[in-house]
């Protein structure tokens, strides 16, 4: 069935194309732009309801595969980058640094979520960021439940929408299919694939602050070996931090310095971006500055690429012999060969694409002996953490003002409490009445962010509930009460911070 | 819809999860929701004679109170006592097996606590509140139309009559 539909839109699309080599009145040219975008947008109407067909037939098939969740999201905001970049908004990503190298489950489901909720969040957003963020909240037997969020600045959904958004053919409003296009498939979609994954999704929203989508799914841990296969395979796509790397970029086209500097700032957050804006300034900063690479276009006024190279590698100094990576338009028509005859090390071509910018880049300072900063290989096993970080309790809360207070009034109060109780059960040996305990404590550790407490409660819960390692106890429930109550003072500084609010 | 009120009974031995659910019921759903918060089933079993639509249970229970019992003998009093009140188990990642063979005795649904568990029992009550709804109506349904086919029944004894009496039965 899908092929049957598929095959005659590719046609008319691909015969558009073909038209469009052949002469055209401007007229003509016009109507064929407007058959061109109905028809890639029948396309994807298609494919959603193609997809949305079989997941409601329940003909979709689940895989279980490793993968690493990282690397997913890593690479999927490679892919979508650029159209944030496009609309000069952030996109953001954070993730939790305990996520599991190597989870079971299906990836390209995964791909397929997180990749609706972010180009929806782009679509919406005019001007702010978009952040991804990605949490580890549960981790037991196996079993890591998983947390996204995506989060915009964007246009926001009322409140009274905001039930009805996951039902199929459903956009906040009337207009919106006019105005943003897409066909109101995407969140069903996104809604039917989480059910699947046997997760759930929530949102949360404010017209004109923007939205933030989030939703959990639970994966198996791949076991240990699996786990360092998969890094060392994401690890060879991973781009190592190049710290404070001074770049010296040339191009004449103002949009394309903001371009590239943002894409590589994106990465680098600390690398020094410095502009040229034809092959003569590319020499005059030579004389007076000292770079690690350079980023040179081909096409620019005054002196171009190639002659600027040229001249870089007869000067008779040490920056004669620094990196030149190309930007070429013509990559294919023989350009790339002039590059590398007048002496650059390697091009790109444009468009760029993010990934390979940055992997060429890196290739680049490794052969030229660049000194990446050391860091981001084997840490040493961290010590508790004991700052609090209210992140998720804001969420949970929503910002409502007086559940925060009274939300934070009880955890002050009945943390000590549980912390002494803790303590008394374990002189008395009471293993069920410790279990109890920290059993009732995790929301809090939880809402505090304590995220190092909360597991070693988890694993002090396990351990009075099967009567395992309870020569450990001790230890560990000292550890639970000196890292809480450095905690709490934090707990009650923001307790007073928001009360005078 | 916000013309009915509908009452549910919270009980956890965790005052933190008591009020962040009860806030979120209360508030986010469509329906006008009044949440009663317990820290113990004995409490809750005290005041089953109001006759919630819902109990939402916990299964660990003697966070607090350590001798109270757990979830599950809560959930086999209440089933015993108010057959009509929809039960709804809450558990830990960890308890999974023990909230899933709850169904078994008579719990309507499960919800394992974490991030999404507010989400899931607001879903979870939204569907109790219109099954809830569905039987009513179907109730009211069921009394109009013993209404109307008594009404048809007297209307055709009243036809019958009156085609009695033209033919001059009663003369």
């Amino acid at each position: 069935m899908s092929h049957e539909i598929r095959t005659p839109i590719n046609a008319i699309v691909g015969m558009v194309h073909l038209l469009h080599q052949t002469p055209l009145s401007d007229k003509q040219t016009e109507y064929l732009a407007a058959i061109d975008t109905s028809a890639v947008s029948l396309l994807q109407l298609i494919n959603d309801i193609l997809d949305f067909s079989k997941i409601e037939a329940g003909k979709l098939q689940l895989e279980e595969k490793y993968f690493s969740i990282k690397q997913v999201v890593q690479e999927l905001i490679n892919t979508i980058q650029f159209k944030a970049i496009e609309k000069n908004i952030g996109l953001i990503i954070d993730i939790d640094e305990r996520v599991p190298a190597a989870v079971s489950g299906d990836q390209l489901r995964l791909n397929q979520i997180l990749l609706n909720l972010i180009s929806n969040a782009i679509k919406f957003t005019q001007n702010g960021e978009i952040k991804v963020a990605v949490r580890l909240i549960d981790y037991v037997d196996e079993k890591a439940r998983i947390y996204f969020s995506v989060k915009d600045t964007g246009i926001g959904i009322s409140s009274e929408k905001l039930n009805t958004i996951f039902e199929s053919f459903t956009q906040a409003n009337a207009d919106t299919t006019r105005v943003y296009g897409g066909t109101g498939l995407g969140l069903a979609i996104v809604k039917k694939l989480i059910d699947m994954l046997q997760g759930a999704i929530m949102v949360k929203s404010k017209p004109g602050e923007g939205s933030e989508f989030i939703f959990e799914i639970d994966f198996k841990v791949a076991p240990e070996i699996v786990a360092q296969e998969t890094a060392q395979k994401a690890g060879e796509n991973d781009i190592p931090d190049v710290g404070s790397c001074k770049l010296l970029l040339a191009d004449d086209h103002p949009i394309n310095q903001l371009v590239t500097s943002e894409i590589l700032k994106l990465t680098w957050p600390d690398i020094v971006v410095e502009i040229a804006n034809d092959g003569k300034e590319v020499l005059e900063k030579l004389q007076t500055s000292i770079y690690d690479i350079i980023l040179m276009d081909v096409q620019m006024p005054e002196m171009n690429g190639l002659d600027a190279t040229r001249a870089i590698r007869k000067m008779i100094s040490p920056a004669s012999g620094i990196p030149i990576l190309a930007f070429t338009a013509y990559a294919t028509t023989g350009e790339a060969e002039k590059c590398l005859a007048a002496g650059m090390d390697d091009y790109v071509s444009k468009p760029v694409s993010p990934h390979i910018l940055t992997k060429k880049i890196t290739d680049l300072l490794k052969k030229s002996g660049y000194k990446f900063p050391k860091g981001g290989e084997k840490r040493a096993p961290k010590p508790v953490s004991q700052q609090i970080d209210l992140n998720y309790f804001n969420i949970m809360t929503g910002g409502d003002r007086d559940l925060q207070l009274k939300m934070m009034e009880i955890m002050m109060e009945e943390t000590p409490a549980e912390l002494a109780l803790l303590q008394q059960h374990l002189n008395a040996q009471n293993w069920d009445g410790i279990r109890a305990v920290a059993h009732k404590m995790k929301s809090g550790i939880q809402y505090l962010g304590l995220t190092d407490v909360l597991h070693l409660v988890k694993d002090i819960e396990l351990s009075a509930k099967e009567k395992t390692n309870l020569d450990l106890l001790p230890e560990k429930i000292n550890t639970v009460v000196l890292s809480c109550e450095p905690a709490l003072s934090q707990l009650k500084l923001a307790f007073e911070k928001i009360q005078q609010q | 819809m916000k013309d009915k009120q509908y009452r549910i009974f919270l009980v956890d031995d965790d005052t933190k999860h008591l009020i962040m659910l009860k806030n979120h019921l209360e508030k986010k759903s469509e329906y006008d929701i009044k949440v009663n918060i317990f820290s113990n089933g004995e409490n809750c079993l005290d005041k089953m004679h109001e006759n919630p639509h819902i109990v939402i249970l916990d299964y660990y229970l003697d966070g607090i109170k350590t001798d109270a019992a757990n979830g599950l003998e809560i959930l086999k009093k209440i089933r015993a006592t108010n057959p009509d009140t929809y039960v709804i188990m809450m558990s830990g990642q960890d308890d999974l097996k023990v909230a899933i063979a709850t169904i078994d005795h008579g719990a309507y649904d499960y919800i394992i606590k974490g991030e999404s568990a507010y989400v899931r029992a607001q879903m979870i009550i939204d569907h109790i509140i219109e099954n809830i709804n569905n039987l009513e109506w179907k109730r009211n349904m069921k009394i109009r139309e013993t209404a109307l086919v008594t009404g048809f029944i007297l209307l055709g004894c009243v036809l019958v009559a009156l085609a009695l009496y033209d033919m001059g039965m009663f003369d």
